[in-house]
C-alpha cells in the first residue's frame, strides 16, 4: 500500500505507453481529416486533443495510486455506479434518441455507460479475487452473473446494447481467467442459448433492426447505406491508400460517422491496407503488453484488472473493425484510442493507468 | 492466457482476410463505385429560342421560375428543428405541412404525367427520403420572386432547404396569339426515350405541345450541354471533370405575324359575333376564324381562331382543371380552326368551277345562262324517270335571269355554276359541264384536298370528292346531282379556312399558289439571321392569264355590283372579294336538331383583298353557323383591311 517511489517509475511499461500515444495521436490526425472544413464538426480534433491531454493526466494520476485501494472501494464503486445509472432515468440528457449522457451540474457531460465499463472491470476483478476458491461451486458463478447482470441490464435499458455486451464479456473473461470449470461453462452456454429469445425481447426496436439488417441486408437498403459506404471506402484505399486528407469517400463525406464509429474505414481509405495493419499491430501490442503485466502482477486482483482491460480493448477493437468490414452487425462501438469521444478516451486512460499501477507495483523486480 | 492469444490470432485471420478481399481483390471495382459516388453527369439546359412577331414584339420568352426544394438527407435530425423549418416554409410558401385529406379522384396525377403543385411538405419529404434522400425534391413550385428572395436569405438557418431556379416559358401576348405560339408541357413517358436520346432531361425539360412551340421544337430547343462534375455527398458541385460540352442555345424565330393587326382582327371578329348574337335567336355563334395574308409571299399577318385559350396559364405547368375545361368544351378551343377545321366552303369554292370552266372552254365570257331560280336535273342514267329528277335552287329564288361569267361570279349565281359544273343546254349549246374529274383537278390546282404546309401542327387537307372516293366511302356511284352540289362548294366538299384563303392567291399574283408561312426569319442565339425569308410557292397553276384576269374582274365586281356591294369601299382603295354562305349539317347541328330539310344552318364566309390594282393583303373571315357571308363575315374582313392600310400608313410615316 505504497505510493510509487522514484525508483518504481522505471517499471512503467513504456511500450504500452508509446503504443497508446501513437494510436491517440494518429486518431486525432484522422479525426481532423474526417471533419476537415466541416461547418459543425470543426472543433472535434482540438477537443479530442484536450481529452487526450486530460487523459494523460488521469493516466499518471491513476498509475500513481496503488491499485489495491480500488479493491477496498469496489463495493462503494459498484453501488455508486448502479445509483448513477438508475439516476439517468430521472435526469439523463437525451441525445440521438438514447439516454446516454449525464450532465454533471452543467459542467460537463459523461457517458455513464463508459463509467460502467471501467467500474465493471474493477469490481468484477475484485469479486473474483475475493472468491477465487469458491468458484468450484456453481452457486458462486451464478451469483457473479447476477452481480454483473444488474449494471448490464441498467445500461441496456438506457439503451446501450454495446456497453451491456462489453460488461458481460468482461465478466466472462475474468471468470475464465479466475478458473471457470468446463462443466460450468457448458451449462452456461446451454442456458444462454436458451435465453437468447428473452434477450431479443428485451432489446430496443433499433437494436433489433441493426441485427436484422446485418443478417438480411436487402431488407432495408437505406439502413445499409453506411456499411456499404464503409466497404467502398476501405476498398478504394487499396494497398497504400489515397493519402492523408485525400480520400474522396472521406473528404466528400460519403462515409458517415467517419470520425467515430467508421474511423477505421476512413483510415483504410487514406492509408490503405498498410495503414490499418499498423493500427491493428499497435492495438495488439497494447493488448499483449497488458496480458504480460497480468502474468507478473503481485496478486490475482492486479492480474484480473489487466485481463479485464485487455478484454475491453480487444473486444471493442474487434467489434468495431468487424462492423467496419461488415463481418459483425453495427452495434455502435468506437475504435479504442482512435475514434473521437471524450468519455471513451478518458475511460481507457484510467484503465491503462490502472494497468500501469499494477506494473509499477509488481514484485518481481523489486528488492 | 493461451485462450486469449488464440482468440487474437483467429480474429486477426478473419479481419486480415476480409481486408485483403476488399483492398486487394475488390480494390478496382470498389474504387469504381467510389468514383460513381462522387461523379455525375450533369445536363446543362440550353436556353430556348425567343418568338417575336414581325416587328420584334415578344410572343414567347424565358423567365426564371423559382422552386423551393428540400434535400431530405441534409435536414437536421432533431425533430423540433425539423418542425420549425417545415413551419417556416409553410408560412412563406403556403404549402401545407401535411397533405390535407382529399377525395381519391383529385389526388391522382393527370394524364400529362404532371402533378398539380405538391402536397404537404412532410409527405413529399417522406416519399423522397425513401427514394433518393440525397436529391432535392420540390416542395413549392413556382413561388413568387419575393418569396424566393426571402427564403434564400434564410437558407443558413434552413439546412436541407434550397431555392432552384428553373427556366419557365412566358407568353406576354397570351390568348391573343396562343393558336399560333402554342404552349409547352412535360416530356411524357411515351416519348421519353426519343428525347432523352437527343440529350433532354425528361424530368426537367419541356417540349412544345401546340403551335409554333411544337412545330419548331427542334429549332427552338437548342442542344443541352453536358459535363461530368465531382460533388460531395450533399450533391454540392465542386469541379468539372474532363470535357465539358457547352449547351447550344436554341434559335429564335421572327414570325410573319403583326400583333397589332392580330389584335384588331380578334376585336373585329368578336364584335361581329356579338352583333350577330344580339339579333339572332337560338344558338349563339362562338366559333370564328380570321386570317390575313400577303397574297404574294404567303406571309400570315394575322391568324385568329375563336374560341381560344390562354397559353400563359400553361407557362409554368399545366393546370388540370383549366386543361380539362378546355378539352371538354364542345367548340374545342384547343383546336386551331384555321387549319384544323374542315367545313363546306360554299360559294367561295366557285372560283374553282369558274376558272376551270373558262380554262377548258366550256363557256365564254359573254355566253349567258338563264337562271329561272330553280332547275330540274335529269338523272342521266334514268332520263325518263321523273321520280329521279332532282330540283336545285338558286339562293335567289326568283332567279337572276340571264347571267354571264362576270355577273355569275359577282352575283354568286348558283344556277350558273350548276351549269358550268354539271352541264347545261342553252341557246342550242349542249354542254356536259366541267364534270367532277376536272373539278377535282382544278380544286387541287387551287390548293384544295391537300394541307398547305404551314408551319403549324395539326393541319388538315379538307376533302374534294371524286368517283372513287364516293364508291369507297359512301358505297354509291357518283351522280350528276353530286357534281351540281360540288360545283357550289357544298355536299361532300370540305376545306379549311386557310385553304380557302390560299385559293385566291393565284388570281392575285399571276397564277402561283403560294405556300402560306408563319415564320419570317430564324435567328441564332446572338440574333444573327441564320435563315432569311424566302417566299415559296406550292406550285404554278396552269391557269391562263386571261382566265386569271376574268375571275379577278368578277371578284372586283362582287364589291362594286354584287353580293359584297353593301360593304362599300375603304378610303378609295379598290377592293375585291367573294362571299360564301355554306349550308352544313355536322354533328353539332344534328345534335341540336337544326338539320331541317330545306333550311339547314349555314356558315358565313368572306374573303376580301386589296388594293385591286396591286393587292397587298388578302383577308378571310369565317363564322361558324354565321348564316350570311356578306353581313356577318364581310364586316370583319373590311375592318381588318382598313386597319391594315392604316397601319401601313403609320409605318410609312414613322420610317419615312
Amino acid at each position: 500500500m505504497n505510493a510509487p517511489n522514484r525508483r518504481a517509475w522505471k517499471n512503467l511499461d513504456w511500450s504500452l505507453l508509446v503504443a497508446m500515444v501513437l494510436l491517440v495521436t494518429f486518431g486525432i490526425a484522422m479525426i481532423r481529416s474526417s471533419t476537415f472544413e466541416h461547418p459543425n464538426l470543426a472543433d472535434t480534433a482540438p477537443k479530442q486533443t484536450q481529452f487526450a491531454l486530460a487523459g494523460a493526466v488521469l493516466l499518471f494520476l491513476v498509475a500513481s495510486i496503488d491499485y489495491r485501494y480500488w479493491q477496498s472501494l469496489s463495493r462503494i464503486l459498484y453501488v455508486g455506479i448502479i445509483l448513477l445509472l438508475a439516476g439517468l432515468f430521472v435526469t439523463g440528457v437525451v441525445a440521438g434518441g438514447a439516454q446516454r449522457w449525464f450532465d454533471f451540474f452543467g459542467l460537463f457531460f459523461v457517458q455513464p455507460s463508459e463509467l460502467a465499463k471501467i467500474g465493471s472491470v474493477i469490481w468484477i476483478a475484485s469479486f473474483f479475487a475475493r472468491r477465487r476458491e469458491k468458484l468450484t461451486q456453481f452457486k458462486w458463478v451464478l451469483i457473479s452473473m447476477v452481480h454483473a447482470g444488474i449494471p448490464a441490464a441498467l445500461v441496456m435499458a438506457q439503451p446501450s446494447l454495446s456497453a451491456a455486451v462489453m460488461i458481460i464479456i468482461i465478466w466472462m473473461s475474468i471468470l475464465w481467467a479466475a478458473g471457470l470449470r468446463w462443466r460450468h461453462l457448458a451449462f452456461l452456454s446451454g442456458a444462454s442459448l436458451a435465453g437468447l429469445p428473452i434477450i431479443w425481447l428485451l432489446m430496443q426496436e433499433y437494436q433489433r433492426d441493426r441485427i436484422a439488417n446485418f443478417l438480411n441486408p436487402a431488407a432495408d437498403p437505406g439502413a445499409q447505406y453506411n456499411v456499404r459506404q464503409a466497404l467502398i471506402s476501405i476498398g478504394s484505399g487499396g494497398w497504400f491508400g489515397q493519402g492523408y486528407n485525400q480520400a474522396s469517400q472521406v473528404q466528400l463525406r460519403f462515409l458517415k460517422v467517419r470520425h467515430t464509429d467508421f474511423i477505421f474505414s476512413a483510415t483504410a481509405a487514406e492509408f490503405g491496407l498498410l495503414g490499418v495493419l499498423v493500427v491493428m499491430i499497435l492495438l495488439i501490442v497494447m493488448v499483449a503488453r497488458i496480458l504480460r503485466i497480468a502474468t507478473i502482477a503481485r496478486e490475482p486482483f492486479g492480474a484480473y484488472l489487466c485481463y479485464g482491460m485487455a478484454t475491453m480493448i480487444f473486444a471493442q477493437a474487434f467489434f468495431n473493425i468487424g462492423m467496419n468490414l461488415n463481418l459483425l452487425p453495427v452495434i455502435g462501438l468506437p475504435l479504442p484510442f482512435v475514434s473521437y469521444g471524450g468519455s471513451a478516451l478518458l475511460t481507457l486512460s484510467v484503465g491503462v493507468g490502472l494497468v500501469q499501477s499494477v506494473v509499477l507495483r509488481h514484485r518481481k523486480y523489486e528488492f | 492466457m493461451g485462450t486469449f492469444y488464440a482468440l487474437i490470432v483467429v480474429s486477426m485471420i478473419a479481419i486480415v482476410s476480409q481486408l485483403v478481399r476488399l483492398q486487394v481483390i475488390e480494390h478496382v471495382s470498389l474504387s469504381e463505385l467510389a468514383i460513381e459516388n462522387r461523379q455525375s453527369q450533369v445536363n446543362e439546359p440550353a436556353p430556348r429560342g425567343v418568338i417575336y412577331d414581325r416587328n420584334g414584339v415578344i410572343l414567347a420568352h424565358n423567365l426564371p421560375s423559382f422552386n423551393v426544394t428540400i434535400t431530405p438527407a441534409d435536414l437536421p435530425d432533431d425533430d423540433v428543428r425539423l418542425h420549425e423549418i417545415y413551419q417556416h416554409l409553410s408560412a412563406v410558401t403556403g404549402t401545407p405541412i401535411s397533405t390535407p385529406p382529399q377525395d381519391a379522384g383529385s389526388a391522382s396525377a393527370n394524364h400529362l404525367g404532371e402533378e398539380a403543385p405538391p402536397a404537404g411538405i412532410t409527405d413529399v419529404v417522406y416519399l423522397q427520403q425513401s427514394i433518393a434522400p440525397y436529391d432535392p425534391v420540390v416542395v413549392a413550385l413556382d413561388v413568387p420572386r419575393e418569396v424566393a428572395m426571402a427564403v434564400s436569405e434564410e437558407l443558413r438557418n434552413l439546412p436541407g432547404v434550397d431555392i432552384k431556379v428553373a427556366p419557365a416559358r412566358d407568353y406576354p401576348t397570351g390568348a391573343l396569339t396562343s393558336h399560333v405560339v402554342g404552349y409547352m408541357g412535360p416530356i411524357t413517358r411515351e416519348v421519353e426515350d426519343f428525347y432523352v436520346d437527343k440529350g433532354f432531361d425528361a424530368s426537367r425539360d419541356k417540349i412544345g405541345y401546340a403551335g409554333i412551340e411544337a412545330f419548331m421544337q427542334d429549332t427552338l430547343s437548342g442542344k443541352n450541354g453536358s459535363k461530368v462534375v465531382e460533388h460531395d455527398v450533399a450533391g454540392l458541385e465542386l469541379r468539372a471533370v474532363g470535357e465539358v460540352t457547352p449547351a447550344v442555345p436554341g434559335n429564335s424565330l421572327v414570325l410573319t405575324l403583326d400583333v397589332r393587326l392580330q389584335a384588331i382582327a380578334e376585336g373585329a371578329l368578336r364584335q361581329s359575333m356579338k352583333l350577330e348574337n344580339q339579333v339572332r335567336r337560338g344558338q349563339p355563334v362562338t366559333n370564328g376564324v380570321v386570317i390575313a395574308m400577303n397574297p404574294h409571299t404567303g406571309e400570315i399577318l394575322a391568324l385568329i381562331s375563336l374560341p381560344t385559350y390562354d397559353n400563359q396559364q400553361f407557362a409554368r405547368f399545366i393546370p388540370v382543371d383549366y386543361y380539362t375545361e378546355l378539352h371538354d368544351h364542345p367548340h374545342r378551343p384547343l383546336l386551331n380552326q384555321t387549319i384544323s377545321g374542315e367545313h363546306p366552303p360554299g360559294s367561295v369554292f366557285k372560283l374553282v368551277v369558274a376558272s376551270g370552266a373558262m380554262q377548258e372552254g366550256i363557256i365564254t365570257p359573254e355566253q349567258r345562262v338563264f337562271d329561272p331560280g330553280e332547275i330540274e336535273i335529269v338523272n342521266r342514267y334514268f332520263p325518263n324517270d321523273p321520280g329521279k329528277t332532282r330540283k336545285v335552287v338558286c339562293w335567289k329564288r326568283d332567279g337572276h335571269g340571264y347571267v354571264d361569267f362576270i355577273t355569275g361570279i359577282a352575283q354568286s349565281c348558283d344556277v350558273y355554276f350548276y351549269a358550268l359544273g354539271g352541264g347545261f343546254e342553252e341557246g342550242g349549246v349542249d354542254s356536259a359541264g366541267l364534270g367532277i374529274d376536272l373539278i377535282h383537278q382544278y380544286a387541287t390546282w387551287l390548293g384544295y384536298n391537300q394541307p398547305t404546309g404551314i408551319e403549324l401542327p395539326g393541319e388538315l387537307g379538307g376533302l374534294i370528292p371524286n368517283r372513287d372516293w364516293k364508291r369507297l366511302n359512301v358505297g354509291e356511284n357518283w351522280s350528276t346531282g353530286d357534281t351540281y352540289i360540288a360545283s357550289i362548294g357544298q355536299g361532300y366538299v370540305l376545306a379549311t379556312p386557310l385553304q380557302v384563303l390560299n385559293s385566291f392567291t393565284p388570281f392575285i399574283n399571276g397564277g402561283s399558289l403560294v405556300r402560306p408561312t408563319i415564320i419570317r426569319e430564324v435567328l441564332d442565339g446572338e440574333g444573327n439571321i441564320v435563315q432569311p425569308f424566302v417566299p415559296q410557292i406550292i406550285h404554278q397553276t396552269p391557269l391562263k392569264r386571261t382566265v386569271l384576269d376574268l375571275v379577278a374582274k368578277g371578284l372586283r365586281q362582287v364589291m362594286t355590283d354584287g353580293t359584297g356591294k353593301r360593304l362599300g369601299e375603304i378610303n378609295g382603295v379598290a377592293l375585291a372579294g367573294k362571299t360564301g354562305t355554306a349550308e352544313y349539317c355536322d354533328n353539332i347541328a344534328q345534335k341540336t336538331g337544326r338539320c331541317k330539310f330545306g333550311s339547314w344552318p349555314a356558315h358565313a364566309w368572306f374573303v376580301g383583298y386589296g388594293p385591286f390594282e396591286d393587292p397587298e393583303i388578302a383577308v378571310l373571315a369565317f363564322i361558324y353557323s354565321g348564316e350570311e357571308g356578306a353581313t356577318v363575315a364581310g364586316p370583319v374582313v373590311m375592318e381588318v383591311l382598313g386597319a391594315y392600310f392604316e397601319l401601313q400608313a403609320i409605318d410609312r410615316g414613322t420610317s419615312g
